[in-house]
């Protein structure tokens, strides 16, 4: 007869075993797998052949590793200073009043929902050296400003950027307007009777209630530019030559366009580990922020 | 502290046991066929009812792709009539990604095809041999890098093409220009074409393998030219990718950029939309393959564009000198694994036939891999471009030297300067550093 203690022991073993079984088959077994390779160069079809540390030396001296490092990083600081601000500003104003509020809330999420597939055909016309921006920039006397968007290198990272905000701003938003309804009104109320101006409740009562929303904002937008793939890989591969790469879809190509697997999983642990340690500060400095009622 | 080291012994015991479950072992590198000999020609039909699957990235809605899944399910049904066919179409680059997953997890169709892998897929076993079967031994010798590893044959060649500059014959009569023999030649048309208000050279490098193709076929002749052997030259560091021989072609395509005449949506079409803008004579030349007539002549029909008659001529250096680069777009093998060895065999042995294998070939605007077969190309521009073809020096393409992470730092340093940028010669050192680092995944090419 089995002490109860021994008997809730293994009552816990069987409860946890399907849900460790799987971890360890989908996630734990492919990384283990994956640390092993990156030390190796291998081209997915003969066996791996041992380098040692070659593949993380050589992401220092590759160029499109590096111009990618530059352009995500751009993409992250962006995501930061300019459509975190935009997304409270956008979320104060759909806070607000107004007759079509539910209409423009609709119209704003909506490009999160769209296709992948459209967004990159439907902004691909758009953007085309004939297409549909050029046409109302030369009608409107600007044919200076007339270019090949996704053509041209000068002018193809800032209109990724562009479009993700298009994309981004929306999102936040939503998540931003969630946390100014949860702001109890009373808060407002009280702030008005001691004869705080609108920026003071701005700045004492609703940024500080709102720090969980924004950690979160924050997080997402952080993890969201270091991992951001779809749209250059749909739109430009990363060209002309590498100036729209990211680092996700430069580790992309080195595996699937170049053969060199183990290189684009060295890749690929270098920037998890990049992306745990930022997201770890972030976290921790902004937790420490948040106001609980 | 017992229940935990108990606790965590389990977790350890049931990793192991898992990983050792998990994996797949290479599978030997012999053929699992030891008597085979025979060929099919010889081999009576089977009532048998079963479904073989062939895999495949590039049967589209062309007619002649229709009409030559057609004719395989024909021919098939008259060995054994009541087999299916199960085509496991993926179009595009993802086909190559999925085959290696399937292969590795013994996953794979029956059948394949595959572009350029018999070395690397034959080294790991995942390819039967095909030594015995009747066409084995008609194959074309200056194909032989694409069908044959270690002397034996893995793949049927689906055709041998090779690319170049297509040309509206119209714009070029009307203006009275002669097909360019010198890089010299080519500039002139290329101003001469401009000044009529019509793109000298319609290009599509949204799609990169157009980008790919066309750098590749430039620089042939250019490498070539400066040796013989370039393409080995480069792999043992006799020559460099930051050469003379490289920066000549870049430099050529600034100065093309520089005065108009690419298209100016290069970067931003793709290939569709660059035949697109040829087939109606808005650019007056594109670098395509053997395919663009057939599609140009499509279009003519779907469109309602003005047909016109199509030229080819190979892409020449300075001096005057072509070399043409032979390619084998498709290859068909059979999988080692495959449960329906002969059934496969005689699958393979179907689309070798005659009645299979032409058409295709006609369809492609290839030439048959498969000595003594006569085609008869109803285009004329085929037939012209065979014709070039045959009396223009043409050999392996030099690229096959060159390990894929190279080859692409080179066609991104050819899209910058594409896209307006001033050529820097410090890039090619870049794809040089690619050369040396990754030498070790190419396998040389059968010679």
């Amino acid at each position: 007869m089995l002490k109860p203690s021994t008997r809730e022991w293994w009552t816990g073993f069987w409860f946890i075993l399907p849900a460790t079984a799987l971890f360890l088959l989908f996630v734990y077994y492919p990384f283990a797998s994956s640390l092993y390779y990156s030390f190796t160069e291998w081209d997915s079809i003969r066996p791996a052949k041992f380098i040692g540390w070659d593949n993380y030396a050589f992401l220092l001296e590759d160029s499109k590793m590096l111009q990618a490092a530059k352009n995500t990083l751009w993409i992250t600081l962006f995501g930061i200073v300019v459509q975190n601000p935009l997304s409270l500003l956008l979320a104060i104003l759909l806070n607000r009043p107004f007759r079509t509020k539910i209409v423009l809330r609709v119209a704003f999420y909506l490009p999160v929902v769209v296709s992948l597939v459209v967004t990159s055909i439907v902004w691909g016309q758009i953007l085309q050296y004939d297409g549909l921006l050029n046409g109302l920039l030369e009608r409107l006397g600007l044919q200076a400003w007339t270019r090949d968007w996704l053509g041209d290198t000068r002018s193809v990272f800032p209109t990724l950027i562009a479009l993700t905000q298009w994309q981004g701003i929306g999102y936040c938003a939503v998540i931003y307007l969630a946390g100014l309804q949860a702001i109890p009104q009373d808060l407002y109320e009280a702030a008005k009777m001691d004869g705080a101006k609108a920026v003071n409740r701005f700045v004492h009562v609703t940024l500080p209630m709102l720090m969980p929303a924004t950690t979160i904002v924050v997080f997402l937008t952080i993890v969201g530019g270091l991992k951001m793939f779809d749209m250059p890989y749909v739109l430009t591969g990363g060209g002309p030559g590498s100036s729209s790469y990211t680092l996700t879809l430069a580790i992309y190509n080195a595996a699937f366009r170049e053969n060199t697997y183990g290189y684009a999983i060295a890749g690929g642990i270098v920037l998890m580990i990049f992306i745990m340690a930022v997201t770890l500060l972030q976290l921790r400095l902004m937790r420490r922020k948040e106001v609980e009622m | 502290m017992k229940r935990k080291r108990m606790l965590l012994a389990a977790t350890l015991a049931l990793a192991t046991l898992l990983t050792a479950c998990g994996g797949n072992e290479a599978p030997s590198s012999k053929s699992p066929d030891p008597a085979a000999t025979g060929t099919s020609a010889t081999s009576s039909g089977n009532d048998d009812a079963f479904t073989i699957r062939i895999g495949a990235w590039f049967i589209d809605d062309r007619p002649y792709m229709q009409e030559f899944k057609t004719n395989v399910e024909k021919a098939y049904e008259k060995k054994y009539p009541n087999a299916s066919i199960q085509w496991d179409i993926t179009l595009g680059d993802t086909y190559s990604d999925k085959l290696k997953a399937e292969l590795a997890s013994d996953t794979a169709p029956d059948v394949f095809f595959h572009q350029g892998k018999t070395a690397a897929f034959g080294e790991v076993g995942y390819l039967a041999d095909l030594s015995g079967e009747s066409w084995a031994t008609r194959l074309n010798p200056g194909a032989k890098s694409a069908y044959s590893y270690k002397d034996a044959v893995y793949a049927l060649p689906m055709g041998i093409a090779a690319s170049g500059i297509w040309y509206n014959k119209k714009i070029f009569a009307d203006l009275g220009i002669e097909v360019p023999k010198t890089w010299a030649e080519m500039e002139a048309a290329f101003a001469n074409i401009q000044s009529a208000g019509i793109t000298p050279v319609a290009a599509g490098f949204k799609d990169a393998w157009t980008a790919s193709m066309t750098f590749n076929l430039w620089m042939q002749p250019y490498g070539n030219e400066s040796s013989p052997t370039y393409g080995k030259d480069l792999y043992e560091g006799k020559k460099k990718l930051d050469g003379p021989e490289v920066q000549a072609v870049m430099t050529h395509l600034q100065e093309m950029v520089e005065k108009g005449y690419l298209n100016k949506t290069a970067l931003s079409i793709d290939w569709p939309q660059s035949a697109e803008l040829f087939s109606t004579g808005q650019a007056a030349m594109i670098v395509q393959g053997p395919w663009m007539p057939g599609t140009a002549e499509e279009n003519f029909q779907t469109k309602g564009h003005t047909p016109f008659d199509i030229g080819y001529f190979p892409f020449r250096t300075d001096k005057g000198y072509a070399k043409l680069s032979l390619g084998i777009d498709q290859s068909l093998s059979v999988n080692a694994r495959t449960k329906l060895l002969q059934q496969a065999k005689d699958l393979v042995d179907v689309i070798a036939s005659p009645e299979v294998y032409g058409p295709f070939n006609v369809g492609s605007g290839t030439v048959p891999a498969i000595q003594g077969m006569e085609l008869d190309y109803p285009n004329s521009a085929l037939n012209e471009y065979l014709k070039v073809v045959d009396e223009t020096e043409s050999g392996i393409g030099y690229e096959t030297y060159l390990p894929a992470s190279a080859m692409t730092s080179l066609v991104e340093t050819f899209t910058k300067v594409a896209s307006g940028l001033k050529f820097d010669p410090k890039d090619l050192a870049e794809a040089q550093k690619k050369l040396d680092k990754d030498k070790g995944t190419v396998i040389l090419p059968a010679e």
